[in-house]
């Protein structure tokens, strides 16, 4: 929030002698009526507006409690993927542009969540069982708290090995939210690969756990909490819009990998979808091009 | 307290439903984005129409502001699109008339005995030179001397490249100039 823009350059002694002019032209001030209008709107608007009206100064715990919420519920749905794959042939092949939307949304909170995890871990060793622990218990909590959620079927006894499902299911995507989070922090790709690696192992453990159908909410939190830890890896971003930062990720991991005629086609897509959205300077001369 | 944020953090707060951070935010902005629809479209009703029409984008689009740019950058960059579609829909774009450098020279009366411009004819003279001047270089001029903002913010706004806003107003300024000292 206190990010510095570049200032503004000064005006010459003549731009400021013609600006001086300029600014005692008539007809200077929209009217009353008009203000009023336009203040009404924006009351109006705020009091719909889609977040809660909160303090807007949110302290840092509140923001750790809503980006624990949602990875929470970001690993639940990890964990229910894992367990149950045969699930994801129900999924349509179009999925709504609202769902999409939900999705990418929580993927910025996933990568929110890492970076902020990553701030304090980046050079630790693994978590201990005691942390870890710890960091399975809001999923645990989300998970038993949440009212509409479905009771867990039962464990299936023919489902696929988890790690040629979970090779199939990171085959399948160009960006993960690993691969955001690695070009947001700067990380080269082969983090990002080497965090499927670890997914991959992560699946793999969380296998057995799956298979026996006594400790599956167990393994539900084993496997959530397994996702959250690599940035809720197994998340299935459709293609789609995405939300802003992630498409500027996306275009700019595009750019360092000499892709520039996609990074511009992106880029043009994003502009034709967010007509009022400022470009970013760093990216601005794509357009150029 | 909000009177101390920066239009950045107004716009943020405004978004997660504080009113009042709009108004704030308004009442900063007001002025030079009305000042800037009126003299590019230098109808007054037209003016407030399309003034009205930004804020309400500003609105509408108020879950999606990110505080990556300016928020003065991203307002009249939302001006500047409003403007364009105005363009577009009345398939008219004000051009400066093709002899407005040989009538400004014109008007320029080297014999007359005063000089010195009066604060009314200054004033009146670079109404006129700005109502000459091509929309795209008048619309430069005036975030350059209201807004007093950098090429390379004009440039975002006005989607086109810093050689080009350069190129703009130099053009703008030199024909402003010419108008005012004959």
């Amino acid at each position: 929030m206190n990010k510095q823009f570049p200032t503004t350059e000064e005006l010459d002694e003549q731009e400021r002698e013609l600006a001086r002019i300029l600014r005692v032209l008539p007809g200077g001030e929209p009217p009353a009526e008009l203000d009023a209008r336009i203040l009404k709107a924006a009351g109006n608007a705020a009091a719909t507006s889609r977040r809660p009206r909160t303090r807007w100064i949110a302290s840092a715990g509140a923001l750790w409690g809503i980006g624990g919420a949602a990875a929470a519920v970001l690993a639940l749905g990890v964990s229910w993927q894992l367990m149950y794959p045969q699930n994801r042939s129900m999924r349509p092949e179009a999925a709504p542009a609202a769902r999409m939307e939900d999705k990418a949304e929580d993927a910025t909170v996933s990568v929110e969540l890492k970076d902020q995890q990553s701030g304090e871990s980046s050079n630790a060793p693994a978590p201990s069982p005691a942390l870890k622990s710890a960091l399975q218990e809001p999923a645990a909590q989300a998970y038993s708290a949440a009212p509409g959620a479905p009771p867990p079927p039962p464990a299936p006894t023919t489902a696929a090995s988890p790690e040629s499902f979970a090779s199939e299911h990171l085959d399948e995507h160009v960006t993960t939210s690993a691969d955001v989070a690695a070009s947001a922090d700067g990380v080269a790709p082969s983090a990002a690969v080497a965090g499927r690696s670890e997914a991959v192992s992560n699946a793999a453990q969380a296998a057995p756990a799956a298979k026996a159908a006594a400790e599956s909410r167990m393994a539900q939190r084993a496997a959530a909490s397994e996702a959250e830890a690599t940035g809720g890896l197994a998340m299935t971003p459709e293609p789609g819009p995405m939300k802003p930062a992630n498409w500027f990720a996306h275009i700019r991991q595009l750019q360092s990998e000499n892709r520039s005629a996609e990074a511009k086609a992106s880029l043009l897509e994003f502009q034709r979808r967010y007509p009022d959205f400022v470009i970013p300077s760093d990216l601005a001369p794509l357009l150029r091009e | 307290m909000v009177a101390e944020l920066t239009d950045e953090e107004l716009m943020v707060a405004y978004a997660a439903g504080d009113a009042a951070a709009f108004e704030t935010l308004y009442s900063r902005h007001r002025g030079p984005l009305f000042r800037f629809m009126l003299h590019q479209v230098r109808e007054h009703g037209t003016a407030e129409e399309l003034y009205q029409d930004v804020w309400q984008r500003v609105i509408t689009a108020r879950e999606r502001y990110r505080p990556e740019a300016k928020f003065s950058t991203w307002l009249f960059q939302i001006a500047h699109n409003r403007l364009t579609d105005h363009w577009r829909a009345q398939q008219h774009r004000p051009a400066a008339p093709a002899d407005a450098v040989e009538r400004a020279e014109r008007e320029a009366d080297p014999q007359t005995p005063e000089r010195q411009l009066s604060a009314f004819e200054e004033r009146r003279r670079l109404q006129l030179a700005l109502r000459e001047l091509p929309a795209d270089q008048r619309e430069v001029v005036l975030l350059r001397l209201e807004q007093e903002l950098s090429l390379e913010q004009i440039g975002e706004i006005t989607g086109v490249g810093r050689e080009t806003v350069k190129s703009r107003l130099r053009y703008a300024l030199d024909k402003l100039r010419l108008r005012l000292n004959p």
